[in-house]
């Protein structure tokens, strides 16, 4: 047997046996009973999320099964948490997303964003960093590196660079990797984990975050790590050609081969700008779920798409994976389990502002490199809250201080799909990216830290109000 | 080194190719032998990337498609690359050469394509990097490479890794 699968055999048998000696275990003293199963149920989910041996999807449908089964919470209120608009909102922009990529509007975008800056090597660099990171901001990040990957390898394929030799094709697959998983971070359009750690927040303090307001606090965290990025990439790779002219033709000429505009771009640029103004200006008096599922209808109504569309390019999964660890989070905050775990663990060290931010966002940003991002979310937040409750932070800030590292896996394959697919390029060396992706780790936890402390007070958001 | 009958060349990575190339082509003009040359196309993605887009990435059946179907292509291109350069270099240094488009299928029988061919002595490029080439990490290394019973020297990753060789 592989040593990875029976490292993680042995973990999902620990979480197994884990699972039943918390069930069986005298209840402490000052842990309810449903907050002891609801203890049981976590370890077991993270055990199967951690190592995937069980589709993600699936371990959350096993989470929202075995809730009402053990007491933990009610059939109603477990199937009613799942339903929350988080949920509904993740529906609608899947369906926008999939018609930008079938009509090939996010194509044309990335096209157009590619060739917008000059035929050097550098520039063109900047230009598939940036398509990957604007795309992200209005669909998931892993769609957008599945449409960006083929005009990648064109141009790497066009300018017949050498899969591991080459720096310029190092540095263009990072670029589009990176970027999207530096993009996915500033909306709740790139990566719905954003959206599934507002949906936390709402079922355990009843605050809120808009769309609008999300972007306000992460779009200049976004802007410092694409700068980053940008050197991190350049300094690492520069590229040993002196121009990009015979690809840099070719993409033009794709261009002009795609002509105007279609009817059916049209009209999706008409829906999606009316989708995105009343998320930033009306997100008060329409709930942003509401505006995602009527964005959703409009496509339908217009007939841009038909539903064998939606059903082929959208996976269905990702609900259950997201409904079911809300549930299983708003289980553990409910029943006071995440606050008994902050309570022993972290009752007895002492924990600074400073150290809360930094441990909690190398924690996640650990995670996240092994294991899906909406996983290490699910997992962290609820402790995280806990946590902060006793030193008297803002929960919102809590919510933004998980979310925003816990979607920037830069080192590792597994960390994030846009990552994987870069990797499968076979120009990535896997020993020299985890290297690069250590250091803008780094940078990404000094980021949130200056950010954190610098700018966010200054819209309005105090770490401990 | 005694004489060689027939060199194997089995290319099952595109990556990095050029030293076990001119390894093979070496020894077949020195041994006076043929070359049978080996080329693995790859058919399938990369097993965690295919978990990854579907689990984790929850990319729709038709994304995932279009993913795979690039990588196939290119993989495939790169591997006709391949041989358009070995089949040209060949002619070019008078080399007599057989060539084997090879899948997974008979790559698990590969002892068996050894006995056939009369293979004596074996120069393999291969990648073990999980998301670039499916194949080998295990069944390359435990089941394959193991129990070959004649001489071979492995490229991992080309020239960049270290040379294996058992004479």
């Amino acid at each position: 047997m592989h040593i990875k699968d029976l490292k993680k055999k042995i973990f999902v048998l620990l979480g197994i046996l884990s699972f039943f000696a918390l069930l069986l275990m005298p209840n402490p003293a000052d842990l309810s009973v449903e907050g002891q199963r609801a203890l049981a149920v976590f370890v077991l989910s993270l055990s199967l999320w951690v190592t995937n041996v069980l589709p993600l999807a699936i371990t959350s449908l096993m989470g929202i099964a075995l809730i009402p089964l053990l007491h933990i919470m009610s059939l109603e209120t477990t199937y009613s948490t799942f339903g929350n608009n988080a949920i509904f909102f993740i529906l609608g922009a899947l369906m926008l997303a999939a018609s930008l990529y079938k009509t090939g509007l996010g194509t044309r975008i990335a096209y157009k964003l590619i060739t917008y800056f000059d035929d050097e090597p550098r520039k063109i660099s900047v230009g598939i960093l940036l398509s990957s990171a604007v795309l992200s901001f209005i669909m998931p990040e892993h769609a957008v590196a599945a449409m960006l990957f083929p005009i990648v390898f064109e141009i790497a394929e066009t300018l017949e660079l050498k899969p591991l030799e080459s720096n310029f094709g190092k540095s263009l697959f990072l670029s589009m990797a990176w970027g999207a998983v530096i993009g996915g971070i500033t909306t709740f359009l790139g990566g719905a984990r954003n959206l599934l750690a507002v949906g936390i927040l709402q079922k355990s303090y009843g605050l809120s975050i808009g769309f609008f307001e999300w972007m306000k606090y992460s779009l200049p965290y976004t802007i410092f790590l694409l700068i980053a990025a940008y050197f991190v990439i350049t300094r690492a790779f520069p590229s040993e050609i002196e121009t990009v002219g015979p690809a840099f033709d070719k993409l033009k000429d794709k261009i002009e081969k795609m002509g105007d505009l279609s009817g059916n771009e049209k009209k999706l640029i008409f829906v999606f700008v009316g989708v995105i103004l009343s998320w930033v200006f009306f997100s008060g008096q329409v709930d942003i779920s509401v505006t995602a599922i009527l964005g959703g209808v409009a496509i339908f109504v217009l007939d841009i798409l038909d539903w064998q569309d939606i059903e082929e390019y959208v996976n269905w999964g990702v609900i259950l994976m997201y409904g079911g660890a809300i549930v299983i989070a708003t289980a553990l905050t409910d029943t006071g389990a995440a606050k008994w775990i902050a309570d022993q663990v972290f009752s007895v060290i002492p924990l600074s502002p400073i150290v809360f931010i930094l441990l909690f966002a190398l924690v996640t940003k650990l995670l996240t490199e092994g294991v899906s991002n909406v996983a290490a979310v699910a997992i962290v937040i609820p402790l995280a809250f806990s946590v902060g409750e006793v030193l008297g932070f803002n929960p919102v800030a809590i919510t933004l201080l998980i979310a925003l590292p816990g979607g920037l896996a830069f080192s590792l394959p597994m960390g994030a799909p846009p990552n994987a697919i870069a990797f499968s390029s076979g120009y990535l060396d896997l020993a020299e990216i985890f290297k690069l992706g250590l250091v803008m780790n780094l940078i990404s936890i000094i980021g949130i830290y200056l950010v954190s402390k610098l700018y966010w007070p200054l819209v309005g958001l105090e770490l401990i109000p | 080194m005694k004489n060689l009958k027939k060199v194997m060349l089995a290319i099952l990575s595109v990556v990095k190719p050029d030293e076990a190339i001119d390894r093979a082509f070496k020894l077949a003009k020195e041994k006076n032998s043929k070359l049978y040359i080996a080329l693995f196309i790859k058919k399938e993605i990369p097993a965690p990337l295919k978990k990854q887009m579907m689990y984790s990435g929850y990319l729709g059946e038709k994304i995932q498609k279009d993913v795979k179907e690039t990588i196939r292509d290119k993989y495939s291109n790169r591997m006709d690359e391949i041989q358009k350069k070995i089949e040209e270099r060949a002619q070019k240094e008078d080399v007599e050469i057989e060539l084997k488009i090879i899948n997974k299928t008979s790559l698990m029988k590969g002892h068996d394509l050894v006995d056939k061919k009369n293979i004596d002595y074996i120069v393999i490029n291969y990648q073990d990097d999980e998301y670039i080439s499916q194949v080998f990490s295990e069944f390359f290394k435990q089941d394959f490479i193991e129990d070959l019973g004649i001489p071979y020297e492995l490229y991992l990753d080309g020239e960049r890794n270290e040379i294996k060789r058992r004479l």
